[in-house]
């Protein structure tokens, strides 16, 4: 009954969503395209840094590649096929990055995917300068942002769809179970390098395909605007304030700070990056395990305080 | 009887430290060993070597007449051998039935879905946990992760069962309930190599003792005399006793 009535919220949910263009103007348009892309770089985030612990700050790095690969390809092939081509390219990179670097923890996997963002920001400004000879590149498409609105729609309620699907199959087991212990993990026959990989890959390329999406609506590209590491940081910040191992945590993280963010940056321009950083604090002091969590465990607590209240 | 495990000069260096030293022997299948010696002699890193955790420096092992000394862990673990750990390892985030459904899923002939639920609840009435599947693992008493730890290695269907310390910190009465579900084990033919300081278990369960000593192998035979041999006496309790 209950799923259910989950299942019936969500596609009407969708449905309401998808239709939202037709009532919007463009003010409103725009805020709802960069709210679908928060979303689902959110949701992407937590389906592998959820389960498995490792913080990611790679994001910004696949997003760029995403717009890199439209900006590069959209005057040469179609637009279908640039997107596919731009998955590819972010799957492959999740694989050679992956391998490499899944075996550190902790910090080293911190620090090392922020570098590789800057690193390949560096090497495409590097490229640009030293071959090509512009830095810029402009996309003209004729895609409007409606459409760009209902594919990231589509690509976030897939995403969503795919987390929902391996919290219930054998991989969500293997990823809860590497979590908890990993000792134990490869004990009872997880591969924990290929399941790690694998659910990096999914992750990255989701992410690459956001930024693929998104790449018509700026027009202008350029390295220092595609892989800007603010991407990164309100990512990991919106998984975690809505809880990065819950369904419905980043999504609950997403829509807040995005807002927030947009408000901040309207009103103070000039210390949004204070209040980005003094909020970020915030967060991982007062609430290391989301909001869901939080609400439940006060939930909890009011429960069992009632009980006692009542034997007494 | 084939060997089932098979074991030739096995040597684990830690920078200067020779922790096993060229150990050798093998367990035919259906028996059960105890691996004894003191403190730091080495019996936990031969079977950490056994179960994957930790690579060989040197040596062979074999899982009938198959060579899975180097593998990764998991690999090994797929391949049938099973095992509890010294310091009780649950996870935390998982139920009881969850707990055993992990080790359910992911063996060679792999259970999922309401079969490996039934499969958890049947082998946790086996370790005496029955009708507990929906605790959350964290709450249960030391001897309960102690039982949930052992149906777990259980689910795996292992070909050989490794417990390191298994009966250790229990009280008498939990010590008595544990040996005769280690007895039940054995009973129902599964091959068993027990690291154990428990002498009353060592002396119910163990048909044949290894005993070791600073990394090398000093006895190796029926457990009644293993445990009169001199050197063994020698090594527990210093020369007077010998």
């Amino acid at each position: 009954m209950k799923r259910i009535a989950t299942a019936a919220g969500s596609i009407a949910l969708v449905a309401a969503l998808a239709a939202a263009p037709f009532f919007l103007d463009a003010y409103g348009l725009g805020l709802m395209m960069g709210l679908a892309g928060y979303v689902t770089l959110a949701t992407a985030w937590a389906l592998f840094s959820g389960p498995t612990g490792y913080v990611s700050l790679a994001t910004v790095a696949f997003v760029g590649i995403g717009a890199y690969c439209v900006a590069v390809l959209n005057e040469t092939l179609p637009y279908p096929l640039v997107l596919l081509i731009a998955a590819g390219i972010g799957l492959a990179v999740a694989l050679v990055v992956g391998l490499s670097t899944l075996r550190l923890s902790g910090v080293y996997f911190v620090i090392f995917t922020f570098g590789l963002a800057e690193l390949i920001r560096q090497l495409v400004t590097f490229y640009e300068i030293n071959v090509t000879g512009t830095l810029g590149r402009y996309i003209f498409l004729g895609i409007t942002p409606e459409h760009i609105y209902w594919q990231l729609l589509a690509l976030g309620v897939i995403t969503m769809l795919l987390r929902w699907w391996i919290g219930r199959s054998r991989i969500g087991l293997a990823l809860k179970v590497i979590g908890d212990d990993e000792v134990v993990a490869s004990h009872v026959g997880i591969d924990i390098a290929r399941t790690k990989l694998a659910l990096f890959a999914i992750s990255a390329t989701i992410m690459t395909l956001v930024g693929a999406i998104q790449a018509p609506r700026w027009t202008y590209v350029e390295p220092a605007i595609v892989f800007n590491p603010t991407v990164s940081f309100l990512t990991l910040i919106m998984a975690l304030l809505g809880g990065a191992t819950r369904l419905w945590g980043p999504l609950l993280g997403a829509v807040p700070l995005f807002l927030l963010f947009e408000w901040l940056s309207a009103n103070f321009p000039n210390h949004y990056s204070i209040l980005l950083g003094l909020l970020f604090i915030l967060i991982v002091f007062a609430l290391p395990k989301g909001v869901l969590s939080f609400i439940e465990w006060m939930w909890r607590r009011a429960r069992s305080t009632d009980d006692s209240g009542a034997r007494t | 009887m084939t060997a089932l495990l098979d074991i030739v000069g096995l040597t684990r260096r830690f920078g200067g430290l020779v922790a096993v030293n060229g150990v050798s022997f093998t367990v035919a299948r259906g028996e059960v060993v105890g691996l004894l010696g003191p403190n730091g002699s080495g019996k936990t890193t031969v079977l950490n070597m056994i179960s994957g955790s930790l690579k060989p420096s040197n040596g062979d092992i074999r899982l009938n007449g198959e060579k899975v000394s180097g593998w990764p862990a998991h690999r090994i673990a797929r391949k049938g051998i099973a095992r509890t750990f010294q310091l009780v390892r649950i996870l935390p985030s998982l139920s009881v039935a969850e707990n055993i459904v992990t080790a359910l899923a992911f063996r060679r002939a792999p259970l999922w879905g309401a079969a490996a639920d039934t499969a958890a609840r049947d082998l946790l009435a086996k370790v005496g946990l029955g009708g507990r599947g929906d605790e959350r693992a964290e709450n249960l008493t030391y001897i309960d992760q102690k039982r949930m730890e052992l149906a777990r290695a259980l689910a795996a269907d292992p070909q050989l069962l490794l417990l390191d310390e298994w009966l250790a910190g229990l009280n008498p009465t939990e010590l008595r309930v544990g040996i005769d579900l280690i007895a039940s084990l054995r009973d129902s033919g599964i091959t068993i190599v027990l690291v154990e300081h428990v002498m009353e278990a060592v002396r119910a369960l163990c048909g044949r003792c290894i005993v070791m000593t600073a990394g090398s192998k000093i006895a190796d035979g029926a457990t009644a005399d293993v445990l009169r041999d001199p050197q063994v006496i020698h090594a527990y309790l210093g020369a007077s006793h010998a």
